[in-house]
């Protein structure tokens, strides 16, 4: 079971400390969010974790090997990252941008082995996109698109998969059905690490719950012990009622 | 890679079809049974010097420089993620134009023959290199096409100050001739020395192809997916650069074919841009030889540039292009 051990991982950028000694691990069949305001570190911290930003100490480790040492090809077929910057250059239909996550397997041309064509359909259809895969991607709804992303991410079929912000720009609908996509992949065995920014889907999804601000880690562990009302208006200066998984905003503090 | 194998079939045999046409019409025009006896060295000695010597050079030049034009620039669109990149953007066409016509002004051509090319190559080089450099510091591909632009504006204005300083109007004939670009007078050797730069350029280029494919997705995700685009950048740089210069040593500066033939083929492989790469390349070098038999063949008192073809019939298809991306943008 795959396991991603964050210790101490700190970024510095000049003067500005942007993470400050973060540790976490998110292990297979977790479903990991991590929460925080605008600024918090979020962003630069998952980077750091995948090594597209320098971290200016610590460690992450997956299973048991670190990240930054880590082959390219190797961690991308161990760990799928999708950035909060989602953007397709070219109208590609979209069973092609699904096909790029098996890049890292050795794709390269236009004749997928009987493996890659198992991880697409498979991407396809835990994201509800068999039908339209033959459709270029400019004629696609923001919602279909984002799901086309998410389809690639899986496709690439890593034990762990990192997203930051999967739901910007979804309406609830759609940002539901996004998260059911990434639970699924959590109950199939999967590690799964989010940034959100909706508190009420993070209650409604999450097992684990990762609270920064200021560029560090203030609580974290299960739902169950780190989700408290006092949390959330400490950390996003929020009034909220919690019961259970249900939680509502009620307004500023 | 299956998908593309008709199309590339089809523009390799009108390709083939283009040169021969190319090898039959001219002043005198030949007949297909003499043409095929001077290709095989049979026939009258003059009409073998015709083909061998004047029409088949030509018309090579004029497909090589083609398919390095249309190669790069689809390669340079993929790395750019920019429908509208070209090796002009990146400065390299106007820095390796400039250099070749140096070696006219300053008469470094009259040391040997060589020089032409190997100034044309040079300067293509210093402006890769000078990309190179910045592409390994910045993760920006803005800034790349900023620097382009900058050496296309130092480089035209130095060839503005050599043309309006021009000792005599032959030498000013000569530069005006080269920036405009033409596949004249081209002999097989000047083919041998621009084309080892060529194969080497393109070869890079088409090795990297799959990288452009990735980077559909943004640098940040091509990188999570396993690909290293501080490495794609530089690469393709080296090997615009190499190509392009080589090519620019051979016909001057030849604008707008790199730029359409790509939008031109890019429907036909589903927009995915490392399979554009070789029928882009393609479809360049037949309209560059179509457009070298227009030339010829053209009822005006002084031959017309290969260049100013091109760019009229690319330009406003450039422009029209521009036009239709602002519409469908969103």
């Amino acid at each position: 079971m795959t396991e991603l051990r964050v210790d101490k991982l700190s970024v510095t950028v000049g003067d500005a400390t942007l993470v400050d000694e973060v540790s976490l691990s998110i292990k297979g069949g977790q479903f990991a969010v991590l929460l925080g305001p605008n600024g918090a570190g979020k962003t630069t911290l998952l980077r750091a974790m995948i090594g597209g930003v320098k971290m200016t100490s610590g460690s992450v480790h997956l299973d048991g090997k670190a990240v930054p040492g880590l082959d390219r090809m190797k961690r991308a077929r161990r760990l799928s990252y999708l950035p909060q910057q989602r953007s397709l250059a070219w109208p590609l239909p979209v069973r092609d941008v699904v096909a790029l996550g098996r890049y890292c397997h050795g794709l390269r041309g236009s004749r997928p082995s009987p493996d890659d064509e198992r991880a697409i359909q498979r991407a396809l259809v835990a994201t509800d996109l068999v039908e339209l895969a033959e459709r270029p991607t400019n004629t696609l709804s923001g919602g279909e698109l984002a799901r086309v992303h998410c389809a690639r991410a899986l496709c690439a079929e890593a034990p762990l998969l990192i997203a930051d912000e999967p739901t910007a720009a979804l309406d609830l609908r759609h940002a539901f059905a996004m998260m059911d996509v990434l639970r699924d992949f959590a109950e199939q065995g999967g590690a799964v690490l989010v940034v959100l920014h909706d508190l009420a889907l993070a209650a409604r999804y999450a097992t684990h719950l990762f609270w920064m601000k200021n560029a560090c880690l203030v609580a974290g562990g299960t739902l169950e012990e780190t989700l408290t009302e006092a949390r959330c208006a400490e950390v996003y200066g929020v009034r909220t009622t919690i019961r259970g998984r249900s939680l509502s905003v009620d307004g500023p503090v | 890679m299956n998908r593309e194998l008709p199309l590339n079939a089809i523009l390799a045999s009108l390709c083939i079809i283009a040169v021969f046409a190319a090898c039959l019409l001219g002043s005198t025009p030949l007949s297909v049974d003499a043409v095929f006896k001077a290709l095989a060295g049979l026939g009258p000695e003059t009409e073998q010097v015709v083909i061998w010597s004047i029409r088949l050079p030509r018309a090579l030049a004029a497909l090589l420089v083609g398919f390095t034009l249309g190669v790069s620039g689809a390669a340079l669109q993929g790395l750019l993620r920019n429908p509208l990149a070209e090796p002009g953007v990146l400065g390299v066409s106007a820095t390796s134009t400039l250099a070749a016509t140096v070696m006219i002004y300053f008469n470094v051509v009259h040391l040997s023959p060589w020089m032409l090319p190997l100034g044309a190559i040079a300067g293509a080089l210093l402006a890769t290199a000078l990309l190179a450099a910045a592409a390994s510091r910045t993760r920006s591909v803005v800034t790349l096409i900023l620097i382009g632009f900058g050496l296309s504006s130092f480089a035209g204005a130095f060839m503005s100050l050599l043309l309006n300083v021009a000792p005599t109007p032959f030498t000013l004939a000569d530069m005006v001739n080269w920036s405009l670009g033409s596949v004249a007078n081209r002999s097989v050797d000047d083919i041998a020395l621009a084309l080892p730069f060529i194969v080497a350029g393109l070869a890079l280029l088409l090795h990297e192809r799959s990288g452009y494919r990735l980077l559909s997705l943004g640098e940040e995700s091509a990188e999570a997916l396993g690909l290293n685009p501080a490495r794609l950048r530089p690469l393709t740089v080296l090997g615009t650069g190499l190509a392009v210069g080589a090519g620019i040593s051979l016909a001057g500066a030849i604008g707008f074919v790199g730029l359409v033939a790509p939008h031109i083929v890019r429907p036909l492989v589903n927009h995915d841009p490392a399979r554009s790469l070789l029928p882009a390349g393609l479809l360049a070098a037949l309209l560059l030889v179509l457009a070298d038999i227009g030339v010829r063949l053209a009822p005006t008192t002084s031959e017309l540039n290969l260049g100013v073809i091109a760019a009229v019939l690319g330009a406003p298809v450039f422009v029209w292009l521009v036009f239709r991306r602002e519409v469908h943008r969103d």
